[in-house]
């Protein structure tokens, strides 16, 4: 549990973001406004652990989460992962953004073997059974993806994350906006994959099911990072932010 | 190589199944319409050639204007499609939120360019074959001849779909850019005399024209189909555009990608 896997050191992200115009002038000349997405942010994560990343929305989750998997770049500061840059890493890395990322124009199955190609899994057949069986979608494989009901789908893009066995699996909000039963089905499966877990949520029971970890952030930095023992503290303080579910 | 070759089969079959996911428009818009946009031409074409005293128009007469128009009409949609492939499923990928997933890929991004490069040879290629025999009816070829048309329209393909990138990867991080390339794509087209001879464009043009690529792929499937003439040094000319545009390319994609924010959606 102490080998470090991910360090994030002093991490950065500024957008800048052009505000709506009021007048003719500012339609052709827009103000911007900058925003700190994730803020000098400082992190280490270990080898086998389940962290969590609580905060409000828009308290930079998604952005630390899209940074550390080099979807975005940091405007300072640095991610490695085992000691290499994201780059060399791309393999270990397993992403599930909700229900995004995944071809609604095209069968489940399609999909999983892409992504198994893509990532040179060779025995791509025997790998999409094992994930759509153990996820419990496989009666729907065959069929179009746009069909998929929400948790269906759900299912669907964590077998994609997982297609090519990553040490280190990237989960933001894999829960959101389904319903109790299909929640707590995928909250099994997560909690039984033993693998390296970064969790972003905004929901108490989530996190506190399945996190070693977890880290509160709110405008971009951890305000406090806690341990299994201390998580109802932390809970408290998440709660007078305002945004508990 | 393995790998590569693994990436590139992979991304082909995406790219096809996606395409025919709507099949009817996927083969209208595919052999239907490119079939019809020359239609018109060949009736112009052939009223001017044969209603009026011209009989040789810039190098076109009643015996090669079929050629001259087919292999005109066939490298523009080459061009067409190769320029807009990927701002057009960039796009769509940016709105479906897969583009995340091409983000966090570990490929070679020239294998995104050959895999795309392959579903759109083959969605043109019997198209092409469609316009080899229209133009066989005018003028018997030689297997040479219609390898070596099929040759450089495939290396203008690859062409344009280094140019496709990066229009595509810069009007995926901002769409602002989006009317400027098509303001350039129009011009480009102009000056790559698809469907009229280089002799009708005022000399102080023509400068410009000898220097692009595009026009003299489009001359040498002509001059080698019509005249027999093997243009060695048209063809190299070519070949070095295709090979050196889609690494450019793939360098500024990643320029683009480190330096600005998806945006938009």
């Amino acid at each position: 549990m102490d080998e470090k896997i991910i360090e994030i050191k002093n991490l950065r992200k500024e957008f800048k973001t052009s505000l709506n115009p009021v007048s003719l002038i500012e339609f052709f000349f827009p103000k911007h406004r900058t925003t700190i997405a994730v803020d000098s942010l400082n992190l280490d994560i270990f080898k086998g652990e389940t962290l969590g990343l609580l905060g409000p929305n828009g308290a930079g989750k998604t952005t630390l989460i899209k940074l550390i998997t080099g979807i975005l770049y940091p405007t300072s500061g640095e991610t490695k992962i085992k000691g290499k840059q994201i780059e060399e890493q791309k393999k270990i890395i397993g992403l599930m953004l909700g229900y995004d990322m995944i071809y609604y124009r095209m069968t489940g199955y399609d999909n999983l073997k892409y992504f198994a190609r893509i990532y040179k899994i060779k025995d791509f057949d025997s790998r999409i059974k094992e994930l759509s069986e153990l996820l419990e979608f496989k009666d729907y494989l065959f069929e179009y993806v746009e069909n998929y009901s929400l948790g269906t789908k759900s299912k669907l893009a964590l077998a994609r994350a997982m297609i090519h066995a990553p040490e280190i699996l990237i989960l933001d909000e894999p829960t959101l906006g389904l319903d109790i039963n299909v929640s707590e089905k995928i909250r099994g499966h997560i909690q039984n994959l033993g693998k390296t877990i970064i969790l972003t949520t905004h929901y108490e029971k989530e996190a506190i099911e399945l996190c070693d970890r977890i880290a509160l952030i709110n405008n971009g930095k951890i305000i406090r990072l806690e341990k299994k023992e201390k998580f109802n503290e932390l809970l408290k303080e998440f709660s007078e932010l305002g945004e508990t579910k | 190589m393995n790998e590569f070759f693994h990436e590139i089969t992979a991304i082909t079959k995406k790219e096809f199944k996606l395409n025919i996911r709507f099949k009817t428009a996927y083969l209208l818009n595919t052999f239907v319409s490119p079939v019809l946009s020359i239609i018109p031409l060949i009736i112009i074409y052939y009223g001017f050639l044969h209603y009026t005293d011209a009989t040789d128009f810039g190098g076109i007469n009643l015996s090669n204007y079929i050629a001259f128009l087919s292999f005109g009409i066939a490298a523009q949609a080459f061009f067409h499609t190769g320029t807009n492939v990927f701002a057009v499923r960039f796009r769509e990928e940016k709105y479906w939120r897969t583009i995340e997933a091409l983000f966090i890929a570990p490929i070679n991004y020239i294998s995104l360019i050959i895999g795309v490069g392959i579903n759109v040879a083959l969605k043109l290629l019997p198209l092409l074959l469609i316009f080899i025999l229209i133009a066989s009816a005018f003028t018997v070829p030689s297997i040479t001849q219609v390898l070596f048309v099929i040759i450089i329209l495939l290396l203008l393909l690859l062409f344009c779909l280094g140019i496709g990138l990066i229009y595509g990867a810069l009007t995926l991080f901002s769409e602002n850019f989006d009317p400027f390339f098509r303001y350039f794509f129009a011009m480009w087209v102009l000056l790559s005399c698809f469907a009229y001879p280089i002799t009708i464009i005022p000399e102080s043009f023509r400068t410009i024209i000898l220097f692009n690529p595009v026009y003299h792929a489009v001359n040498f499937a002509r001059e080698l189909w019509i005249n027999n003439f093997f243009d060695l040094g048209a063809f190299l000319y070519v070949l070095g555009f295709a090979i050196i545009m889609p690494v450019i390319s793939v360098y500024i994609f990643k320029m683009a990608w480190k330096r600005m924010e998806v945006q938009g959606y």
